[in-house]
């Protein structure tokens, strides 16, 4: 599965990759559902329903709504970092993995559930923006980074940093 | 001086954020005037501007700022573009995050970096604290890092100094603090009536 999270006008993304739509083996993650509510912190989805997001709305399912084998992340780069809604979707997809902790490579990360097949995810992010400084390309890679690491030792792929999401993306 | 302090939980209550804000507080003391805004609630901006130091107080989710916090950089930026404010707060940043190394906190406090840059208000310094819900759980003797790194960060924050991000981790082994986290969740999965073998292999959704 191919899972596409980005920030872009719902619409307006499905005209200019128009092949996507109704695509068994694509899943598209974006804020076509009102807007998404922000993840409060309750830990719900690890220690009442684990891997769902106990906030009533229809972006509850984010924990399993974003697991595949390749992951793709379209965003408009904020302050170094993912926009409100991407960033919402990781934060409200923290049920995939579990509360428990292990040390990987030294430091301290989230034990993951078994994945199927080999394990390994491709996590590519493209950060969009006419304006993105040199502190913010540093800390939006390292934030990068840190995610792969979280995601699990498997994981590979690569961040870019873009100016037009519509002509520079590969989709 | 004004302080104003900004609240980057998302939780209603008892969050470590509004902890370390009350220990802010007291420990300021009577050098400074400290008042508390909400994140989750984007107004009062010229109150908030109205200060000396500007003081960013969060959660680290998923590596970042909470999506909630970002909401609010975007909102105030826009409202200082519209209204420069006319004196410039100095930033100042503090974030806990429940894994062990402070210093994984580091893209965080450099995404309020990037936010000062963009709105032209002169960043500070930062301070990640390690294994931060633990904190007020341990004793004294092991949380003597982490009381170093707040008085070195309030020192900076009380001279307008600015200084590198201080990081820190509590005086326990690592393997012993991932055993304590671990047997933490126990009775919280016990208490709805779950084993840690539901957490490993959840239930597919329930219509």
């Amino acid at each position: 599965m191919k899972v596409i999270i980005h920030d872009l006008d719902p619409e307006e993304f499905l005209n200019a990759f128009s092949d996507l739509q109704n695509r068994e083996d694509v899943r598209i993650i974006a804020e076509t559902q009102g807007t998404m509510k922000k993840c409060i912190g309750c830990f719900g989805c690890w220690i009442k329903t684990p891997a769902h997001c106990i906030i009533k709305d229809s972006y509850n399912e984010m924990p399993t709504q974003c697991a595949g084998d390749e992951m793709i992340v379209i965003s408009r780069c904020v302050y170094g970092g993912y926009s409100r809604f991407v960033k919402n979707v990781f934060d409200r997809s923290i049920g995939s993995g579990t509360p428990f902790f292990e040390i990987r490579n030294g430091e301290l990360k989230h034990v993951m559930r078994e994945k199927k097949g080999n394990g390994s995810v491709n996590f590519s992010v493209y950060m969009y923006g006419d304006t993105i400084t040199d502190r913010e390309k540093e800390m939006m890679t390292g934030l990068y980074n840190a995610n792969k690491a979280n995601m699990g030792q498997e994981t590979i792929g690569n961040l870019h940093f873009i100016r037009d999401a519509y002509t520079e993306v590969p989709l | 001086m004004k302080i104003s302090m900004i609240m980057g939980s998302p939780k209603p209550k008892g969050s470590m954020s509004a902890h370390l804000i009350e220990e802010m507080t007291t420990a300021i003391g009577d050098a400074g005037d400290v008042q508390v805004f909400n994140a989750a609630k984007p107004e009062r901006f010229d109150e908030v501007l109205s200060c000396d130091r500007l003081v960013f107080v969060y959660p680290l989710y998923f590596d970042s700022l909470p999506s909630h916090v970002i909401t609010y950089l975007e909102e105030l930026d826009a409202f200082i573009k519209e209204h420069p404010p006319k004196k410039k707060p100095s930033v100042y940043a503090v974030c806990n995050l429940g894994f062990y190394e402070g210093y994984q906190t580091k893209w965080s406090l450099g995404r309020i970096q990037c936010w000062a840059d963009a709105v032209g208000l002169p960043w500070k310094a930062g301070l990640g604290l390690g294994a931060g819900p633990f904190l007020p759980h341990l004793p004294p003797v092991a949380r003597k890092r982490t009381d170093k790194g707040k008085e070195q960060f309030l020192q900076l924050l009380l001279s307008d100094t600015p200084g590198d991000n201080i990081y820190t981790e509590p005086e326990i082994p690592k393997e012993m603090f991932v055993e304590m986290g671990n047997a933490g969740w126990i009775p919280k999965l016990e208490a709805n009536g779950l084993t840690v073998d539901d957490v490993m292999h959840p239930k597919p959704k329930q219509d």
